[in-house]
């Protein structure tokens, strides 16, 4: 069974990477700041944790810091007990 | 807008900060009609100077066009300056349903709307027509007047890739469960130099969107947003047949 974090991986991957890059990311790739997420597209992040693991993430929780890294997600949700 | 010192140093700061990036942007003040050549004062107070214009959306030339300007002046001996009101108080004239009248006929739908600017119907549309159970699923490169007007509305968000349109189905798939779905494309302005693939797929019934899309996104009980300001000689009865295929080749 995948983890969190290896399931936020492979889903950031799928929706942000195109089939043809030769872009590669692990877990501590910066997503807002290295331009692979911009602040619009963040929004699919949000939903994708939120329909997940069935939370709900304040729009004051779901900063570009908060979700900057897979890892930097992986510990937001532990305020979820997602883990 | 009153406001005392501190307010004033928090603004000055925002604004230096801002100036540092790079990012602040100066008027240019330009003292001449819209064309294609304009004069220009800038920075301000500095000698005019005669310019290029390639940054206005005066496509076709229309502002300055002469039966444009005496349409206007027309106007303004008939039925005043100014509506004195928004359109459901008392600023709606006979001239603004004639026009509405007018653009439905030219695109084939069932009702026309206007609004005082593009940014005006996008900040608008959504909020008015969706609520909390809907979904607005839209284009990575829409216009930044959308994703304020997607920030507005009750209705959820969600992206795709764009361009995309197995992305897209996907997400209207994990959407499924919602009363709407509402999927928003970008204009031409949207896609990124080059990029003629995207152009050359346009169709228009009602709407400027490829039928093989529109016909998809109905049997998927999906609704489209369009915005498009830049590609009318694309739209309507009367639309350039070089625009794109016609619906027998496609």
């Amino acid at each position: 069974m995948a983890s969190v974090k290896d399931e936020i991986l492979e889903y950031v991957v799928d929706e942000y990477i195109d089939e043809d890059s030769d872009t590669e990311i692990n877990y501590d790739t910066p997503l807002i700041s290295g331009g692979i997420v911009d602040s619009f597209s963040m929004i699919s992040l949000k939903v994708f944790l939120e329909t997940k693991y069935n939370i709900q993430i304040p729009d004051a929780k779901a900063t570009p810091e908060a979700f900057d890294s897979v890892n930097n997600i992986v510990e937001l949700l532990k305020e979820y007990n997602v883990e | 807008m009153a406001y005392g010192p501190h307010e004033k140093n928090l603004f000055q700061e925002e604004l230096n900060s801002i100036k540092q990036a790079g990012i602040f942007k100066e008027e240019r003040i330009i003292n001449a009609p819209q064309d294609a050549e304009v004069e220009v004062e800038f920075p301000p107070g500095s000698p005019e100077k005669r310019v290029l214009n390639l940054c206005a959306n005066n496509y076709l030339g229309l502002s300055s066009h002469p039966e444009v300007i005496a349409a206007a002046h027309e106007g303004l001996d008939r039925r005043g300056y100014g509506m004195s009101s928004v359109r459901f108080i008392c600023g709606t004239q006979d001239i603004h349903k004639q026009l509405e009248n007018k653009l439905t006929e030219f695109l084939g739908t069932e009702d026309t709307i206007l609004f005082p600017s593009c940014m005006d119907a996008n900040a608008g549309v959504f909020e008015a027509l969706l609520g909390e159970e809907d979904i607005m699923i839209a284009d990575r490169l829409v216009h930044a007047s959308i994703v304020d007007g997607m920030r507005l509305a009750k209705a959820q968000r969600d992206t795709y890739k764009h361009s995309d349109m197995k992305h897209l189905e996907k997400k209207l798939q994990l959407h499924q469960d919602k009363r709407m779905r509402v999927i928003i494309t970008p204009d031409l302005s949207g896609r990124p130099a080059g990029e003629r693939r995207s152009i050359s797929v346009f169709w228009v019934k009602s709407t400027l969107l490829p039928p093989r899309w529109v016909r998809r996104w109905a049997v998927l009980r999906a609704v489209a947003f369009q915005a498009e300001k830049k590609s009318w000689r694309c739209a309507g009865r009367r639309r350039d047949p070089t625009c794109f295929p016609t619906p027998s080749r496609r």
